[in-house]
């Protein structure tokens, strides 16, 4: 059954998701194009920054947009009119929330694959490539690969973290009686607090057991404290998203007030 | 017994909207739910299609809890628009066959080939009583065991209405059953073999029509008017 949720999912984020690949990557191939000739004629050098500067708002917009669409789904599907459909199909609520959680971590993959892509379409060429390989062999020798590959790990998951924190808000939100906006609101920003006072005393416990970090000359023992310290932070992230699932399942489970 | 209902107390805040109500419902049964506003019909109904969560009771279908199991053989009808994706009625129908096992599609494209109804037409583009009635052909195309309609008449027009309770009549099977919630009782009564009467969120009354028509020798709808007076 999850398989069919799934399936009912992408076709409605491929509609609407879709149309904005298909503008992202015509742009790039516009930029790319426009390159070509920018030497010959002069005047397309207008052009080119334009479309730059529309092409990085592209981006921007379009991963928000993205985010967007998951929240509006999860809340259309679970918790509006469609929800009567939802909630009495013949599948487990368990099913129904991890296909939402599943389509966030897709549609983020697909986002990031398809910006990726286009950057590469318009931008990519031999003196970028031996570029970034120079960047990658110098910070592999400095030693800050690692924990900058961890950083970005971190990053991935802090966009699902603040998505599920969303979904959980609003699951909390909508098994209110009213207000439910106002609720979920409210809600993710009593959640976002509590997490953050966790993470605070995480932070200071560790700092208290490593306090030889803060006087270190030597940049290594720095960078290896931040790659163990990123781990651990990565390890909550993981903790608080099993929350925010456990937490979802049992409003949708115990509390759902369909309207 | 088909559907169980067992100390059901269900509140919102400090308002209490279903008080201590049981209820058993047999196999082969045509039954109509009835009740002014607000005195809990729907609010038992989403409870037995697991949409609301009572504070007490419990509810049984064929012996189970409200779940998966029971999901499979109850075919509801809500009160409000619920086929709110942007699809077209094809797209509905596949929806329904995807989930339910019980879906008959061919019975519902005959349903709508009867209405003259366009399945490659969006169900957004359709007026508000042809997409009631389409709503009503999926949830009767279902070989359901337990049938639960919402005020299916609220809102259409008389010849509409005539055509949803033959729908009703001719697309259910005899070992199913059907709760109608409606305030048109005079449209529904003839077809009815049970009635269940809800106040305050207390049932009651709960006996067969004929016999409260011959104790009465009155209509459902004036029994209903005399024993609802405001």
């Amino acid at each position: 059954m999850l398989g069919k949720l799934l399936k009912y999912d992408i076709k409605w984020q491929a509609k609407r998701l879709v149309p904005l690949y298909l503008i992202m990557l015509g742009s790039a191939a516009a930029i790319r194009i426009i390159d070509l000739f920018r030497d010959t004629f002069s005047f397309l050098n207008i052009f080119y920054g334009l479309l730059t500067v529309a092409f990085i708002f592209l981006i921007i917009i379009g991963f928000i947009y993205m985010a967007f669409t998951n929240i509006k789904r999860y809340i259309d599907s679970l918790f509006k009119d469609e929800g009567y459909l939802t909630h009495t199909l013949p599948v487990t609520k368990s099913n129904l929330l991890l296909t939402k959680f599943i389509m966030a971590a897709l549609t983020f993959a697909f986002t990031i694959i398809v910006i990726i892509l286009a950057i590469s379409i318009a931008y990519m060429n031999s003196n970028i490539i031996d570029g970034l390989n120079y960047i990658l062999d110098y910070l592999s020798m400095q030693g800050i690969l690692k924990p900058l590959i961890l950083f970005m790990i971190l990053m991935i998951f802090e966009y699902f973290f603040y998505m599920f924190l969303i979904f959980t808000s609003i699951s909390i939100g909508y098994s209110k009686n009213g207000n439910k906006n106002v609720n979920s609101v409210l809600w993710a920003i009593v959640i976002y607090f509590i997490v953050q006072a966790i993470n605070l005393i995480y932070m200071g416990i560790i700092s208290f057991m490593h306090p030889e970090v803060l006087t270190a000359n030597n940049p290594a023992v720095v960078i290896d404290f931040l790659s163990n310290f990123v781990l651990g932070y990565l390890v909550f992230e993981i903790i608080y998203i099993g929350v925010f699932y456990y937490i979802s399942y049992n409003r949708m489970n115990k509390h759902l007030n369909l309207p | 017994m088909l559907l169980t209902c067992k100390n059901i107390d269900m509140k919102f805040g400090d308002k209490r909207v279903l008080s201590d109500v049981n209820l058993n419902i047999e196999k082969g049964k045509i039954i109509g739910f009835l009740g002014k506003n607000g005195s809990g019909k729907t609010t038992l109904i989403k409870i037995i299609n697991g949409l609301l969560s009572p504070v007490n009771g419990e509810i049984l279908v064929n012996d189970e809890k409200v779940g998966v199991e029971s999901k499979k053989v109850i075919s509801y009808l809500p009160e409000r628009t619920y086929l709110t994706m942007n699809l077209k009625v094809r797209e509905f129908i596949d929806y329904f066959a995807t989930f339910y096992e019980d879906f008959d599609k061919d019975k519902a494209y005959n349903l709508l080939a009867d209405l003259k109804i366009d399945a490659e037409e969006k169900l957004s583009n359709l007026s508000k009583g042809t997409k009631e009635k389409v709503s009503l052909i999926l949830v009767m195309s279902r070989k359901a065991s337990l049938y639960i309609l919402d005020e299916p008449m609220g809102g259409v027009d008389p010849a509409t209405r005539d055509y949803i309770l033959d729908t009703i009549l001719n697309n259910f099977n005899d070992d199913a059953s059907i709760i109608i919630s409606t305030h048109l009782i005079s449209d529904v009564e003839k077809i009815l073999d049970e009635v269940i009467f809800i106040d305050e969120g207390k049932i009651i009354k709960h006996e067969s029509a004929d016999k409260l028509r011959s104790e009465n020798n009155k209509s459902i709808d004036e029994i209903f008017r005399e024993e609802f007076k405001c």
